[in-house]
């Protein structure tokens, strides 16, 4: 082999090694993200008990309120939130920071939706400009004060376990009640 | 993934308890799919129970089949699909 053909193919080597080394890093990022890797990604978090123990825990609003809807425009329901997912300013789309139970009238909680939260003081330490995206949406920035007594931060819900007439991004879901949560 | 639309037929009929027992019935089946790589989203049960159409995500219909044999359940075809809706033109 020649040492130009040698140089092209290192470089050509080096080049392919450096791409793969960063595509984890880009899938990791917003635009590959899709529902498939979100369900695959909670799929076992159908059973609380395992969502506990991957470290979600529930999730209060400043009036100890668990169950969260809004009357006349839906539910959302009841979150259980992991907290070392919050403070990491990454976004993926099979592994939701929160999850959203909905309360049965036979006492159990179904998982119905998947919340991606991250603090908007994290996501621009991190260097980060713009919001976060994820399905090819757009985070939704929830100012300080709110409900929650949390500093500013970005969410994105994704009803990927029950389908929302207002459509799988919005955060109200019409077909999500807390009436059970108060019986 | 791939979304594929699972045909299985029960002769005798599909019999889930509403009971404990039927919800963990139900969650098995999600933990052994998740051995395989597939993720089972919801299915639609004919009037007569003998029918379901089960709407899963996989990586090919290989998997599923392979998480259809771990639970122990029929497989009459298995069909990739994909989404249309009456906003797909829009």
């Amino acid at each position: 082999m020649s040492h130009t053909k040698w140089v092209r193919k290192s470089l050509f080597v080096a080049v392919g090694l450096a791409l793969a080394l960063l595509m984890p890093v880009v899938s990791a990022g917003a635009s590959t993200s899709d529902a498939s890797d979100a369900r695959a990604g909670t799929a076992g978090f159908h059973r609380l008990d395992a969502a506990k123990a991957a470290g979600y825990a529930l999730l209060t609003d400043a009036a100890g309120i668990a169950c969260i809807d809004n009357p006349g425009v839906g539910g959302m329901g009841v979150h259980y939130a992991n907290g070392n997912l919050v403070g990491n300013p990454s976004v993926n789309a099979a592994t939701p920071e929160a999850l959203v139970y909905e309360p049965q009238p036979n006492g159990r909680l179904r998982l119905v939706a998947a919340e991606y939260v991250v603090l908007q003081s994290a996501w621009e330490a991190a260097g980060n400009s713009g919001v976060p995206t994820l399905f090819g949406q757009s985070f939704e920035l929830i100012p300080s004060p709110n409900r929650f007594g949390l500093p500013a931060f970005y969410e994105l819900h994704a009803w990927i376990w029950k389908q929302n007439p207002r459509g799988m991004f919005d955060d109200w879901n019409p077909d999500v009640s807390c009436t059970a949560a108060q019986s | 993934m791939a979304r594929y639309m699972v045909e299985r037929i029960f002769p005798n009929g599909l019999a889930i308890p509403v009971t404990d027992d039927g919800a963990a019935t139900c969650l098995g089946v999600v933990d052994r799919n998740a051995e395989v790589g597939v993720t089972w989203v919801h299915s639609y049960v004919s009037d007569d129970r003998r029918k379901t159409f089960c709407v899963y995500d996989g990586p090919d219909p290989e998997s599923i089949r392979r998480a259809a044999e771990r639970n122990g359940l029929p497989v009459e075809t298995i069909t990739r699909i994909r989404v249309l809706d009456p906003y797909f033109y829009k």
